[in-house]
């Protein structure tokens, strides 16, 4: 367990901006407790203070993970988001797509979103953000990269990718093994 | 008045006659004259019966006192006198003969007394005049009556005024003396109408004199100044002459009657504004019968053109010559005569100028005289237009005479709102659109406004609209948006939503039925009786006159897509512009009308407004920089209620804006006032907004629904009951839609994690679940009953989950 560097902290910070934006401050002043990241075997992980000085306590070998995991950092230092921040992701985001219940499925098993199973998009979503996908039941089903903006989308075909596959709630199910 | 004033009966009505209750005028003035059993009608005459109605007196009301009966016993005149009256004779309207005598009639524009009194005051004085006093009555006696400025006619007219003011002026005094001889005189009362004073009786001696109902006379020499306000001036003969100054107040008398009931209401305003014009004494009759000979003139004119208006057409320009004079009151007569002279002769079709072909065609008398009367009267018509656009144009003479430029004005907009299918309506548009461009509102602007509002609403065919709407959208182009918004507010009047609306079903229905039809095999004998057939029924149809869907189609959109442009700019450009508020509302309004398309436009155009627009508050409410917000904010979603579903857009920078001004609007005591009758008040706003908002949309998550509902729960604690109401309701009917809001107010497991952040300006962030709504419990205590219930029953629904 040790702190991030900046390098690593600038890296991170700039890969949750794409899907939170600004909301990054809300993540670590939080009005209860103040929540830091921490680096444990190539994963950054989130939680409280508290929980900090409590984990540290336990040996690098012997400890699995603590608090929430946010992601890895690959080796050469590019930061990948896993669907363990989910929850954070989703309260935060910025930008959100609601899909159809006909498209939930072939979301959840990896897939890209085509147009035809749009259901709903936040207004000005620009090309190329992070967006988070629900489902019309406004529960979080994962989160992706848009392919184009939300006044281009409209003249797009039905068959046409319109959100990126980044991850999913499937994956808990599928990469069972890889997550932890 | 004296004191020698007895408790003399009075043959007045107590006030529960059941007489009507316009009854004669107070003040002295020009103005209507109403007759005490007469309605105000253009045309008095058919209005008044030959006899007037007399309600019977009830007996039982009657109480006589002693004192009283003590007073009557001692004063058998009096009783004797009132036996001899003749109610037949009272009972008969004189004023209808003397209206028919009359050829000047002045109508007044006074204010009326308290009614009763007045009618009784008509009966009894007349009784009780004396033909002697109306001689004492003279010039100067009429002006130190009351202190209005216009006097009654003093030639011609004066009967019947003086009789008013006579009535008038006792009445003040005489108020409390008549209520207590009610009941004495309700038993031998009848309604006596007014009747010449020369038929009078001679009164009893112990009636009231009738000099002690006049005000106190005061005397011409008291009046008069002792010294002169001019000094003395030397005519051509070489005399040099003191000189009296003139009072305005004598021109007013002898006026026309003209059908214009309000020529009198400019004449009071010329009145005011005119100057004392210093005259010589030996002109001072000459110049009233001048006025009176134009007059005379006016009206011979007018009549004889409305008697037979093809043969008498010439005469128009004999009119136009009148309007040309110098004098003020003159002119605004002629003007206003030959507005009623045009809108009675004006045929109800648009005169065409004839081809060559046609003019060279031999035709009969009749078709050459209507020819001819055409001419004449399109010529003198634009004439007439071209003086009235003269006059409004001109600068130095609206500093004047600014009455002039109104009866101008107004001629102008009647012939616009009555004659719109006329000859010159663009001219006439021209005028009135330039008229409102001021940007300090006033009378005249209004005036063209509510004409052009009129001609929208009556509009049928929509070529009039287009023409209005082509011409002011110029007009304020060139005056750079700088205009009042009570024109961008005429737009709304504009009947295109209506017109418009099952465009989508028809269109498809003539589609499927081009395509089904197929080139039938026609010889040529068929094809030669189909095409007859096919121009017979186009004439037909242009007999009909019915006007055809698909051209007032055309219009309506050419006149839409006008307005869109305009109001696309004016969003664009101008920001700021004072404008805006009545811009939202138009596009709001007609949002529904336009391609899906523009919308993102719209909705791109509209955020840059919001964010542009400051956040102060001013004066306990809303300042104007929010209440533009609001109205953006509402605006938009109401494009996105219509048509714009198809779009599915979830406008999160509007829902945050909202949940901004919530907060601030807790601090605005004035939350409910309303600026004025056109504008909606900030809780209306924010009202309906919350209503659009959330009510009609399907999908909107929850977190932000709950998140509102916390805040303006809490915002509402502050705010006035009727507030309290609204969003109680609101909220009410929030839970009732959406069954997960229920954690909100149930308080059994924990619906989410961490903790409610309440100042946060995100409503999609500040965890609202982590909370519950702990104000329903202080709801339960409010001062107002209908709150209280409304409190219980959100926290514990008649279902009982």
């Amino acid at each position: 367990m040790r702190p991030l560097t900046n390098e690593e902290t600038t890296t991170l910070f700039e890969k949750l901006a794409k899907y939170i934006g600004s909301n990054i401050k809300h993540l670590i002043d939080r009005p209860d407790e103040t929540y830091c990241f921490r680096l444990h075997k190539d994963r950054v992980y989130y939680l409280s203070e508290k929980m900090v000085r409590v984990a540290s306590s336990i040996g690098r070998d012997h400890l699995g993970s603590a608090g929430v995991c946010f992601g890895k950092f690959t080796k050469t230092g590019k930061f990948t988001l896993h669907v363990t921040a989910l929850d954070y992701l989703a309260q935060y985001a910025k930008h959100k797509i609601w899909i159809k219940p006909n498209g939930e499925m072939t979301y959840l098993y990896g897939n890209n979103v085509v147009k035809a199973h749009l259901g709903r998009i936040t207004d000005d979503t620009p090309e190329h953000t992070g967006v988070v996908i629900y489902s019309m039941t406004d529960m979080p089903l994962g989160f992706g990269v848009t392919a184009r903006s939300t006044a281009e989308m409209k003249k797009l075909q039905p068959t046409d990718i319109i959100v990126f596959h980044q991850a999913d709630v499937g994956e808990y199910l599928r990469s069972e093994d890889t997550l932890l | 008045m004296g004191s020698s004033k007895k408790n003399t009966k009075k043959t007045t009505k107590p006030p529960n006659n059941k007489k009507t209750t316009t009854t004669v005028t107070t003040t002295v003035k020009a103005g209507k004259k109403k007759n005490g059993t007469a309605t105000k009608s253009k045309n008095p005459l058919d209005n008044l019966p030959d006899y007037v109605q007399v309600p019977n007196a009830e007996e039982d009301n009657v109480d006589i006192s002693d004192e009283d009966l003590a007073f009557f016993a001692e004063n058998r005149d009096f009783g004797k006198f009132l036996k001899s009256m003749d109610s037949k004779e009272l009972t008969k309207n004189e004023n209808k003969k003397k209206m028919v005598a009359s050829t000047e009639k002045k109508k007044r524009a006074t204010q009326t007394i308290p009614d009763p009194t007045t009618a009784e005051l008509t009966s009894s004085d007349e009784d009780d005049y004396n033909d002697d006093d109306l001689e004492d009555f003279n010039q100067s006696d009429l002006e130190s009556l009351e202190d209005e400025e216009d006097l009654p006619s003093i030639n011609g007219g004066s009967d019947d005024d003086d009789e008013d003011e006579l009535m008038i002026s006792a009445s003040d005094d005489e108020n409390d003396l008549l209520l207590d001889e009610e009941d004495l005189l309700e038993a031998m009362e009848e309604e006596p109408v007014k009747k010449k004073r020369k038929q009078q009786e001679p009164n009893a001696s112990d009636e009231e004199m009738d000099y002690e109902l006049k005000p106190r006379k005061v005397a011409g020499e008291w009046t008069k100044k002792d010294y002169h306000s001019r000094l003395p001036i030397k005519l051509p003969g070489g005399k040099v002459t003191q000189v009296q100054p003139n009072f305005s107040d004598e021109e007013k008398s002898d006026q026309e009657e003209v059908e214009e009931e309000e020529v009198v209401e400019e004449e009071e305003e010329m009145d005011e504004s005119e100057i004392l014009v210093p005259e010589e004494p030996e002109r001072k009759l000459t110049k009233k019968e001048y006025l009176l000979s134009k007059k005379e003139e006016l009206a011979q004119t007018a009549s004889t053109i409305q008697e037979d208006p093809e043969a008498n057409a010439g005469l128009l320009k004999t009119l136009r010559k009148v309007a040309n004079d110098q004098n003020m009151t003159i002119k605004k007569l002629a003007l206003l005569t030959q507005l009623a002279v045009y809108k009675d002769i004006i045929p109800g079709y648009r005169i065409r100028p004839l081809t060559e072909k046609e003019e060279s065609v031999k035709v009969s008398k009749d078709v050459k005289r209507l020819r001819e009367f055409e001419k004449t009267l399109l010529s003198n018509y634009e004439s007439y237009i071209k003086d009235l656009d003269i006059i409004l144009k001109d600068k130095k003479g609206r500093e004047q005479d600014p009455s002039l430029v109104l009866v101008a004005m107004r001629c102008l907009c009647e012939l616009l709102t009555t004659k719109t299918h006329f000859n010159f309506r663009l001219n006439l548009m021209v005028t009135i659109v330039s008229r409102m461009s001021v940007v300090n509102w006033n009378e005249v602007a209004d005036m063209g406004c509510k004409a052009m509002i009129t001609v929208f609403e009556n509009d049928e065919s929509g070529r009039t609209s287009l023409d209005a709407v082509t011409m002011m959208t110029r007009m304020i182009k060139s005056k750079n948006y700088a205009v009042h918004e009570n024109v961008i507010n005429s737009f709304l009047h504009l009947r295109l939503r209506d017109e418009l609306a099952p465009l989508a079903s028809r269109s498809d229905d003539d589609e499927s039925r081009g395509k089904k039809r197929k080139k039938q095999f026609l010889n040529k004998k068929a094809r030669k009786a189909l095409k007859e057939t096919k121009e017979i029924e186009k004439e037909f149809k242009e007999a009909e006159a019915v006007v055809s869907k698909e051209e007032k189609e055309k219009n309506h959109t050419e006149t839409l897509k006008l307005m869109f442009a305009f109001y696309f700019r004016v969003l664009k450009k101008q920001s700021q512009s004072p404008l805006l508020p009545a811009v939202l509302q138009g596009l709001a309004k007609f949002a529904h009308l336009i391609s899906v398309d523009f919308f993102d436009d719209l909705l791109n155009a509209l955020k840059i407004v919001l964010e542009s627009l400051d956040h102060k508050s001013s004066g306990g409410t809303a300042g104007a920089g929010t209440r533009k917000r609001l109205l953006c904010i509402i605006t938009a979603f109401e494009l996105l209620s219509g048509q714009g579903e198809a779009l599915n857009y979830d406008l999160k920078a509007y829902y945050s804006e909202l949940y901004g001004i919530l907060y601030e609007a807790a601090f605005h005591y004035m939350v409910e006032d309303k600026p004025s009758l056109e504008h909606l008040s900030e809780s209306e706003m924010l009202t309906r907004g919350l209503e659009l908002m959330f009510l009609k949309k399907r999908q909107v998550p929850v977190n932000r629904m709950a998140a509102f509902i916390k805040r303006f729960s809490v915002v509402a604690l502050n705010m006035p009951s009727k507030t309290v109401m609204n969003c109680l309701q609101l909220v009410k009917r929030l839970i009732h839609k959406d069954r997960r809001l229920d954690a909100l107010v149930q308080s059994e497991d924990r619906a989410a994690s961490g903790i409610y952040m309440p100042y946060l300006q995100d409503p999609d962030l500040c965890n609202p679940f982590g909370t519950s709504l702990y104000e329903l419990f202080l709801y339960k205590d409010h001062y107002d009953p209908a709150i209280r219930t409304l409190a219980q029953s959100i926290q514990q629904p008649p279902e009982s989950a």
